[in-house]
């Protein structure tokens, strides 16, 4: 212990005296662990706890339908009864669905993200109140028409509620119903959708007094709610998975209409289609990779940094081994040194880290959607990871120097220790491996970012099937206005004609979803006229319910028949508009115009068959899609989409759009204004922040890999400064010694490329998912980023190489 | 010897033609007033100030002085390793002081055969490569470059070790893989800075020896020495002191060792 001590005040001053190295040293270090905590607390908030704040999160697990086709779907509320009665694998399933609530009166009211849940979802969670209670017993096995009561966040509770200490028992208006504040939840719990915070809680059954929609907890076919579990101890997925299909398949024997061929399945929360991980749980572990990379780059660099002053030590060391110093105990004080600046290190990184976190809020979309931050802080599992990569990375930078150490001696170094010397030649062989190493590295971390590069333009680029551009989107609630589900329906009418009208509105529609947002919309379960569905085969489809307009406003073109008009009411026969894939795929033989579906037990009429667009994501294939009228299929729990296509541009318009929805009925909602295009960036929010974050890191892997190899080219110029001295005398000319030294760099650049394309196929492989259009067809990109590697290496190496040739050769020959 | 003030009024054709002259005259080295002055902080100091010296071909010439006497700046000089700050430099009728590094590196290959006190050898190359060298930067195909650098060994006795690097030579067998590379481009001049000062004396004595032959085949050579023995197996000895030529004589003969 007392010779630890000894060395780490000895290593504390060898450093000091050395600032430049020290600086560089821990300054590139700090980056690389910086880049690693960043990312890896990002994926510890995505990937590794997805729901914070629950107690036990491990055991949480999502509960899906599964379609025939294998689409993962939401549950309805009696199969979530069923489930709950029926599995023994399973301690306890949860319900829940999310909506904004308006909190107080219209003019003054707060929009809170809220959850609509079972009963026993905090009980299930393990969330404990700071204040109050959460649901009681009586409350959880609710029917519609007991007691209002509501669950606050901790956050609306400081924020809105300025801390009342009497909240607990205070009547507040949700929705205009009364609602009675029971309890308080810790702000670290955030709700059960990861990457999205919630600040209030109610329960499910008060679905009708809140949405004014029908009670739909009582119809099996509508699935509107996300299901999650706790598995019971000692039970594994596997279990829990057969057990809730056999439950599945005799809900689908036992109501045949509404569950047949349904099946369910269970699947950790990361995996689960809902929430932050769908968009960006492959990117996260492509960034993760790339980021170990810089870090191993790093490592290369400082390993290399060490080797050098190693060998430049190698009669200190050789003075300390005759004084008496064994092997041993100098590779300690080596690797005291490295532990020192890894310490350093690790400690910068954590510092920089805390400021780096918050890159992703800058890619952030404009949404109304309640996004946590994502940026939360250390917990101890990053602390202990960035601790564990900073101890990681003082082993790998200090084991090449100890290394040499061990394999050559002292006393061979000693006695070698001039120039020419065994030793050098054989820590040259072990830096350029290293440089071969971080070049590699380097290729494969810029062709990451190529990549993701290639995919976000391709994304920002591609045609949709519609046209985004010059179109202004409003999200808008009629909860609070006192309006029957007629009114409502008149109300759009008469708001669509106004806005039509407005100076500047070239069209005007409404709908109850928008293609390319965050939400991926709904579906309905049809039966087609003629078509006899293969066994299994999924006849459960996406659908919108759109206004008269829609198409003319996104422009999307129609293949056949007409568009929906105003003499499409609830009155007349249901008609509807489908997609052409639609038509391929179930109605082959023509005319599609004319035949019929069966949907909620009427009738619908195809009247026209709009083209293809892409309605979730760019990167999905063709789906069967129909459209149904606004004024035939609005139900008074949809939230609605307003959508105007406008002469200039379109954010210019927000302010006249909103004041006319106002004037229209002022206790409409507005939610939020927003240009198509903005709304649409949801859709690449991925390869956005993969392309910029690549990009970052693809670059600072160059410069490191480019430092390292001018480092490495510039020690072994001066290192071969006698041998370009001889050369010199021989008859080379300057530019003879500028070849010389450049082909040795640009050696050393190829074969770091021949070996970085290896793991750069591999990675283009892994995130072929997170990528969009980028395919065999690009292979530019990988002769760019070799481009771009050489391009820097031949900087690097020409630096040291024209100091080189211009070496004096009387100096050269008798350089020591 | 004509004067340098006379030398420095000619025109760039008449130093040309001066140079032609030389050669046909059989002067391997000439110089006029030869200057190296180094700047000390603010103190000037002369390495070799104004020396005047002639070599013919075929001569065999030891250039002598103690330690710090200007012996070996004068020898970058004379082997276009280094530049004049003033005076003139002819070698082989060329006008040496006033050339860019292309040239002086250009001849170095050509003209010049370099011997070195440590041998200087490339340590990761074998015997043969390191003769090949000159060929190299000569640009001789190497096929012809393996032919020559393996009859340039064969003259020093070294073919059987070709393949071999340095450290796996004996320091005489080292400096004779040094002749033989400086040799093997045909030089005008020999140039040997100290050739036995890393050896033992009985291998230097083989090395003398050597270089008695290599005189003996027609071989200009220039020797640099501190030693006085050693001077002595020269035909002709310049004595070097404070940067100037102390003495020029012929040794006496046949009194070598």
């Amino acid at each position: 212990m007392h010779s630890f001590f000894q060395d780490l005040k000895y290593a504390v001053r060898t450093l000091l005296k050395r600032p430049l190295f020290t600086s560089v040293a821990l300054t590139s270090l700090a980056l690389g662990i910086a880049v690693n905590a960043t990312v890896f607390s990002w994926v510890d908030r995505i990937l590794l706890r997805p729901l914070p704040g629950v107690i036990n999160a491990g055991e949480i697990v999502a509960l899906k339908t599964v379609a025939p086709n294998g689409d993962l779907l939401d549950s309805s509320y009696l199969d979530f009864k069923d489930f709950q009665k029926q599995a023994t694998t399973l301690s306890a399933v949860i319900a829940f669905k999310q909506r904004p609530l308006y909190l107080g009166d219209v003019a003054t009211g707060e929009r809170v993200w809220s959850e609509m849940v079972s009963g026993n979802f905090f009980d299930v969670l393990g969330v404990r109140p700071i204040r109050g209670r959460t649901f009681s017993a009586e409350e959880q096995n609710s029917r519609p028409g007991s007691p209002a009561t509501a669950v606050l966040s901790e956050t609306l509770w400081r924020g809105y509620f300025r801390s009342d200490p009497d909240i607990l028992g205070r009547k507040i208006e949700l929705n205009r119903h009364p609602f009675t504040v029971i309890g308080i939840v810790p702000s670290a719990f955030q709700g059960t959708v990861n990457g999205l915070r919630f600040d209030l809680w109610v329960p499910l059954t008060m679905v009708s007094e809140l949405t004014g929609s029908f009670y739909w907890p009582d119809d099996r076919n509508a699935r509107p709610l996300d299901l999650m579990a706790r598995l019971k101890p000692n039970t594994s997925l596997k279990q829990a998975q057969a057990e809730v299909q056999t439950i599945a398949s005799r809900l689908a024997l036992e109501y045949p209409d509404t569950n047949r061929y349904l099946s369910a399945a269970v699947m950790p929360i990361a995996d689960s289609p809902a929430g932050a991980q769908r968009i960006l749980g492959r990117l996260l572990k492509v960034l993760l990779v790339i980021a170990a990379a810089v870090l191993l780059i790093v490592c290369a660099n400082l390993g290399n940094l060490l080797l050098v002053r190693a060998t430049m030590r190698t009669k200190e060391f050789g003075i300390r081994a005759s004084l008496g110093a064994s092997p041993r105990r100098i590779a300690q004080q080596l690797f005291t040194e490295t532990l020192v600046l890894a310490v350093g290190g690790t400690a910068l990184g954590l510092l920089a880290s805390a400021w780096m976190v918050h890159a992703v809020e800058f890619f952030v979309p404009p949404t109304d959607l309640p996004l946590a931050n994502l940026a939360h802080g250390f917990h101890g599992l990053d602390l202990l990871f960035t601790c564990a990569l900073g101890f990681l990375a003082a082993i790998f930078c200090g084991i090449a120097p100890a290394l040499q150490l061990f394999r050559h001696g002292i006393q061979e170094a000693l006695r070698e220790g001039g120039r020419f010397s065994s030793p050098a030649a054989r820590s040259r062989i072990l830096r350029s491996g290293l440089v071969v190493f971080e070049l590699s590295l380097a290729l494969f971390a810029l062709i990451g970012s190529g990549l993701f590069i290639r995919s976000f333009q391709n994304a920002r680029n591609a045609y949709p099937g519609f046209e985004p551009e010059g179109v202004l989107l409003a999200g808008i609630d009629l909860s609070q206005a006192h309006l029957s589900k007629p009114q409502r329906v008149t109300f759009f009418q008469r708001l669509r004609d106004q806005l039509t009208s407005l100076p500047g509105a070239r069209s005007a529609s409404l709908s109850e979803h928008v293609p390319l947002g965050f939400d991926n919309g709904a579906w309905e379960e049809i039966r087609i006229e003629g078509y006899i569905p293969k066994a299994g085969e999924n006849m459960k489809l996406w659908r919108d319910i759109v206004s008269p307009g829609y198409f003319a406003t996104l422009k999307i073109p129609l293949a056949a028949g007409r568009d929906f008009n105003e003499r499409d009411s609830s009155a007349s026969q249901p008609v509807a508009i489908v997609n052409e894939t639609f038509v391929k795929r179930f109605l082959p033989e023509p005319p599609a115009l004319g035949r019929k579906f069966l949907l909620w037990d009427r009738e619908f009429t195809i009247i026209g068959v709009a083209r293809d667009i892409k309605y979730q994501r760019l990167n999905e294939g063709p789906m069967p899609y129909f459209y149904l009228p606004l004024a035939q299929a609005y139900s008074s729990d949809m939230g609605i989409a307003v959508e105007v296509r406008t002469a200039s541009r379109p954010d210019t318009f927000a302010e006249v759009l909103r004041s006319r929805i106002r004037s229209a009925d002022p206790n409409v909602l507005i939610s939020v204004t927003i240009p198509f295009a903005s709304f649409m960036s949801a859709s690449y929010f991925a390869q956005r922040v993969g392309a910029h974050l690549l990009t970052v890191l693809g670059v600072i892997s160059l410069l490191l890999a480019i430092l390292g190899l001018y480092g490495v080219m510039a020690y072994s110029t001066t290192q071969r400064t006698g041998e370009i001295g001889i050369r010199m005398a021989l008859g080379a000319q300057p530019a003879q010694v500028l070849q010389l030294v450049m082909r040795e760099g640009m050696g050393l650049c190829l074969i770091g490329i021949a070996l970085g394309l290896i793991p750069s196929l591999v990675l283009a492989r892994l995130a072929a998912s997170a990528l969009y259009g980028v395919g065999n067809h690009d292979g530019w990109i990988y002769f760019a980023g070799a481009l771009i590697l050489s391009a820097a290496a031949l900087l690097a190496t020409w630096l040291p190489a024209r100091r080189a040739a211009h070496i004096e050769p009387t100096k050269a020959l008798h350089w020591e | 010897m004509p004067a340098l003030e006379a030398v420095q009024e000619l025109s760039p054709k008449e130093l040309e033609e001066r140079g032609e002259r030389l050669r046909n005259d059989g002067i391997v080295i000439r110089t006029y007033d030869l200057w190296k002055t180094y700047i000390m902080g603010d103190q000037e100091i002369h390495a070799v100030s104004g020396v005047d010296i002639e070599i013919r071909r075929g001569e065999y010439v030891a250039i002598m002085g103690p330690s710090g006497s200007g012996k070996s700046t004068l020898m970058n000089l004379i082997g276009c390793l280094d530049t004049p700050t003033k005076g003139l430099y002819y070698l082989n009728g060329k006008l040496a002081s006033d050339m860019e590094d292309d040239e002086l590196a250009r001849i170095r290959n050509k003209e010049i055969g370099f011997v070195f006190q440590t041998f200087n050898l490339l340590a990761r190359a074998s015997a043969l490569h390191n003769v090949e060298l000159p060929l190299i930067y000569a640009g001789v195909p190497s096929q012809e470059r393996a032919e020559r650098a393996r009859t340039a060994l064969r003259s020093v006795d070294l073919e059987p070790r070709m393949h071999h690097k340095p450290n796996e030579l004996s320091g005489g067998q080292r400096q004779r893989v040094a002749i033989a590379r400086a040799l093997v481009n045909r030089p005008s001049i020999l140039l040997a800075d100290e050739p036995t000062g890393a050896l033992d004396t009985a291998t230097g004595k083989e090395i003398m020896a050597l270089f008695e032959r290599l005189h003996s085949d027609g071989n200009t050579i220039v020797l640099v020495t501190h030693e006085p023995d050693i001077a002595l197996y020269a035909h002709r000895v310049i004595h070097i002191r404070d940067g100037k030529v102390e003495l020029d004589e012929e040794t006496p003969r046949p009194e070598r060792k």
